[in-house]
């Protein structure tokens, strides 16, 4: 029967999961699925989890929520669960609202399930598998290979079954096609239009496959089947909707950050391999040689940031990116940077720590460490973008000021920004941004001072090659001339001096941080940073409606602060809440060192993204409290 | 040591099942207790379809439990999955979609499906289902475009909905066969009555005809019958009784005649396997007879006694209260099957 679902239409978002084993190509339909619901007018994000040690082994879940309102974050719940692999779509029920829905493969292929043995411990079988039983053995040890999702709903879920691997069978004589049958299925059950998901279908999978009329086939199947077999009774539904979402792409962060590298005219792009900041190189390394730069793999990250350490030196606008770890073997070119005041940009996109840590999960815990991470005092301008707009926004941003203040910037990601997939429309970056440095006058050039004490902290930067502009650079401290010193007065004098230029940034460059929410006094205010915002938006966005007394900070740049509007919007709350994935509140940490108000913390280290209804509640249970 | 607590599956998510199972948690907390179902809806009375017809209410309004109710007893629930074969012998069932499941003890509670009369069976395309949720779900999707509908067979089902028909002002053709007014007994001085409770509801009845002949004709139907009577209609409803619906216990070994056999403690021919509702046969020691059972009050009941016989109770069956069908001012007594009116 398929079709509609009841005019509920989704107000509110729907969370979508596609679980399937390697193989199963879950991740590729989850990404013609949401470019298709994207394509419809709907705001996405989606976010795909694949297992640490090698992508394409064990469990990958492709996992999205639409909305017809923007929103910035995931939900906790996911509404539909679809299982191109029943062992691993039963981990996922857990997360499955109890009124959610679920689609199976009712006709699997060489297998036979089993179902829990009734005196198995619940919990050790849920995590194992049921029992086979036979006569000669009694019960055996299950497999997890031995379990089908069908018995393990909750009561108020819905269940449909699609003979995913006889309909890929039948069109492609494959089984590897079943992700497209699913497809098929879900535009039928859940109203997707069918034109959109195959102009995504032929883009995607045109290209490399041949049979291109044999997926459509798969896709036609599938949708058939619902119309003809398939009661549905749930009530989710999309629908076309009427929005222009020309100006849309579809990206993630490291896309965002790339894209704007390129937009800057970075001509070298230098790093070496990590999770989840590697796409940002295979993107540049791509594209930036068709736009006259080049990408430099290289054996470590020390090289990696002496490359443009080197490439700043010579007025090359250069970028590296890492994560925590490499971030780490960066560090002592941070104070490098700092003292012979060049110009570097450094993405960290950070994942769990310390160490080695969490290479695939999300974490906002390199705070302290893009902070503080030198010896001397090694002022840096600290970024942290909050959506993959913004991503985009930033990094042009980092090369501007890098450029204009002569000093490292820092752009601080994370896992979740990097690799969640957004549906974005870019601004574009005003001409006067890409180009920041303070060329020396004639004057300046007549006894030419690389160091030159200023007002505002800013010397006059003669690039190398320039007549008259000779200068040493060294990490040694220095006069004016840049010559090596260690005198009091020199070291005083400098030290205010790079100190003051980010204060001159502050002034000039940093926009006030955004408030929304309530005006006024409020009960409760939330203030954030990175990518933990957009669960706070989100979450914002709701309790408003409920015309609940809160309002929101958010602040991207780290480094320098803006003091004095922070301060008259902690005088505004009553409470104030700073949610941080990290266990210091390292952020809490980093405002308690400026402001005395008290902060209520939400410290997770949970390994994936807060999510906006966690907020919600941390918000509502200090309104009530 | 304690004892185990046992394993109870119930085929089935009907009256029977759900009052088995709801004595059975009380009677062994801890048991594991699973329902399944082949159809996608929860539990529900099918005597309110008919009045299902003549509001906008969801679906969700006809079910008897919240879903909550079984995460509150844990009782599993397996909405949407089909049996197709019972192995007595190894206590294990196994599901279409390839999935073996075990029981210690198993009800089977799976009711009932239309009759199709042989000589029908070439129309069954043609011919509509009222039986459950979904199809008064699609059929009350299609009321405002019926003007006429004819009853095929005329059974209490059909009567019943005949009665929300007239409500909605829809016009009726009754065809009334020998399988007319299950699953109450339709001898002569039954016919007399109900022909005439029928015709003072202004429904055209043809008595001692049947249906020879189903043909579509544009969106609607023409039905043909053996005294020549062509009748123009809508739609044309198979309502012609029931059987029970136990194809799935084929080479099972179970004893079976119309439905599956059962003693007075509702047990069937087969170690731990019983049966209730309208899939069984059942013996009364006060007929010395069995009776197959039909309706709701029967369901609920020989739900409930099936269950305290698998909690080890020697429980054994009695007759239903009787109940009432009203129909054009006659009335008419049921064993078992909660009367209703189309009068009021
Ligand atoms: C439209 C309609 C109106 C009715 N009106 C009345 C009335 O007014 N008064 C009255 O007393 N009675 C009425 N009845 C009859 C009454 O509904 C039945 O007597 C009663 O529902 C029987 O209950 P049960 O538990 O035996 O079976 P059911 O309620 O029919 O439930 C059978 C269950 O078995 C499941 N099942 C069957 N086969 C399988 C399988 N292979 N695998 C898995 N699950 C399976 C089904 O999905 C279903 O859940 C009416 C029936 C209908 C169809």
């Amino acid at each position: 029967m398929g079709g509609k679902g009841s005019p509920l239409t989704y107000e509110k978002s729907l969370t979508i999961e596609i679980c399937g084993s390697s193989g199963d190509r879950a991740l590729a339909a989850g990404e013609i699925l949401i470019k298709t619901l994207s394509d419809i007018g709907y705001h996405v994000i989606s976010f795909d989890a694949y297992p640490a040690e090698i992508r394409g082994f064990g469990k990958t879940v492709a996992h999205m929520r639409a909305g017809r309102e923007f929103m910035l974050s995931l939900s906790r719940k996911v509404d539909i669960l679809i299982s191109l692999s029943d062992r691993y779509a039963i981990e996922q029920l857990r997360n499955l609202n109890d009124e959610g829905v679920v689609l199976f493969d009712n006709r699997p292929n060489n297998v036979v399930y089993e179902d829990l043995p009734h005196d198995a411990d619940q919990t050790e079988a849920h995590r194992l598998g049921p029992g086979v039983y036979t006569e000669k053995e009694g019960w055996k040890t299950p497999t997890k290979d031995d379990v089908s999702i069908a018995g393990h709903l909750g009561p108020g879920m819905y269940l449909y079954g699609i003979p995913l691997y006889q309909l890929s069978q039948k069109t492609t004589n494959e089984s590897r096609s079943r992700n497209i049958v699913v497809l098929g299925a879900v535009a039928a059950l859940f109203n997707v239009p069918e034109k959109e998901f195959i102009n995504n279908l032929t883009a995607k999978l045109g290209k490399k496959d041949k049979s291109i009329e044999s997926i459509i086939a798969a896709f036609e199947e599938g949708r058939r089947y619902v119309i003809e077999n398939i009661v549905k009774l749930d009530p989710y539904s999309f629908e076309k909707l009427s929005v222009d979402r020309k100006s849309y792409r579809l990206m993630d962060g490291n896309k965002a950050v790339a894209q704007a590298a390129i937009d800057m005219g970075c001509k070298l792009y230098a790093g070496y391999p990590i999770t989840p900041a590697t796409k940002i190189m295979e993107i540049l390394s791509d594209e930036l040689p068709r736009h006259g730069g080049v990408v430099v793999q290289t054996e470590d990250e020390i090289s990696a940031i002496g490359h443009v350490t080197g490439a700043g030196f010579a007025g090359v606008r250069a970028m590296t990116a890492t994560s925590g770890p490499g971030f780490c073997l960066m560090t002592e070119f941070i104070g490098y940077n700092v003292m012979s005041e060049n110009p570097i940009v450094v993405v960290d996109s950070q994942r769990g720590g310390p160490a080695t840590g969490l290479p695939t999960k999300t974490e906002q815990s390199d705070l302290n460490h893009a902070l503080f991470a030198g010896n001397g005092d090694t002022p840096r301008i600290v970024v942290a973008p909050t959506s993959a707009k913004e991503c985009y926004q930033w990094t042009a941003e980092a090369f501007y000021l890098a450029e204009k203040y002569q000093t490292p910037v820092i752009v601080l990601m994370d896992l979740f920004l990097s690799l969640s997939v957004r549906n974005v429309s870019l601004d574009p970056i005003p001409d006067y941004k890409k180009g920041g440095n303070k060329f020396p006058t004639q004057e300046d050039m007549k006894l030419y001072l690389r160091q030159k004490i200023t007002d505002d902290g800013v010397s006059p930067r003669a690039l190398p090659g320039l007549e008259n502009g000779y200068q040493a650079v060294s990490g040694l401290e220095q006069n004016e001339y840049g010559t090596p010193v260690y005198d009091e007065l020199s070291h005083t004098r400098m030290t205010e001096k790079r100190f003051r230029k980010i204060q001159t940034a502050l002034e000039n460059d940093v926009p006030l941080p955004q408030r929304i929410g309530v005006s006024g006094r409020v009960k409760v205010g939330v203030i954030s940073w990175g990518s933990t915002t957009g669960a706070v938006m989100d979450a914002l966005d709701s309790i408003l409606k409920q015309g609940k007394s809160v309002a929101m900070l958010k602040v991207i740049v780290i480094n320098p602060l803006r003091e004095k509007e922070i301060q008259a919007f902690f005088d505004d709350c009553e409470k104030v809440l700073v949610p941080e994935l990290n266990y210091e509140g390292q952020f809490a940490n980093w405002l308690s060192m400026h402001f005395q108000k008290k902060l209520y913390r939400y410290n997770k280290v949970a390994a994936r993204p807060i999510t906006h209804d966690e907020i919600e509640e941390e918000i509502n249970r200090l309104l009530e409290e | 040591m304690a004892k185990k607590a046992l394993k109870y599956v119930i085929i089935g998510d009907g009256h029977a099942g759900n009052s088995a199972a709801e004595t059975l948690r009380r009677g062994s907390p801890d048991a594991d207790i699973a329902i399944i179902s082949a159809k996608p809806t929860h539990y529900f009375d099918h005597s309110m379809l008919a009045s299902f017809l003549l509001d906008k209410k969801d679906i969700t309004s006809l079910y008897l439990y919240p879903y909550t109710w079984y995460k509150e007893h844990t009782i599993r629930l397996r909405l949407n999955q089909t049996v197709i074969r019972v192995d007595p012998g190894k206590h294990e069932l196994m599901l279409a979609h390839n999935e073996r499941m075990h029981y210690d003890r198993l009800l089977v509670a799976s009711g009932a499906k239309p009759k199709l009369p042989e000589s029908l069976s070439r129309y069954k395309g043609l011919l509509t289902m009222f039986t459950d949720a979904v199809d008064a779900m699609k059929l009350r999707e299609r009321l405002g475009k019926l003007k006429h509908v004819t009853m095929v067979g005329g059974d209490c089902i059909g009567l019943h909905l005949a009665g929300s028909m007239l409500k909605l002002g829809k016009s009726i053709t009754c065809i009334l066969n020998e399988y007319s007014f299950w699953p109450l007994e339709y001898d002569t001085s039954v016919k007399d009555k109900l022909i005439e409770g029928l015709k003072k509801k202004h429904i055209e009845v043809l008595a001692d005809d049947i249906t020879t002949e189903i043909v579509k004709e544009g969106t609607g139907l023409t039905v043909m019958t053996k005294n020549g009577k062509i009748i123009k209609t809508d739609l044309a409803f198979l309502t012609s009784g029931m059987i029970p619906n136990i194809d799935f216990l084929d080479g099972s070994g179970i004893d079976v005649q119309t439905g599956i056999l059962v003693d007075e403690y509702m047990h069937t021919s087969a170690q731990d396997v019983w049966a209730a509702g309208e899939c069984a046969t059942v013996y009364y020691p006060e007929l010395k007879d069995y009776r197959q059972s039909t309706g709701e009050v029967n369901a609920k009941m020989l739900g409930n006694i099936s269950a305290r016989n698998m909690l080890d109770e020697k429980k054994a069956v009695s007759l239903a209260e009787p109940g009432k069908i009203t129909i054009g001012g006659e009335d008419f007594i049921t064993y078992g099957w909660k009367g209703f009116s189309i009068d009021v």
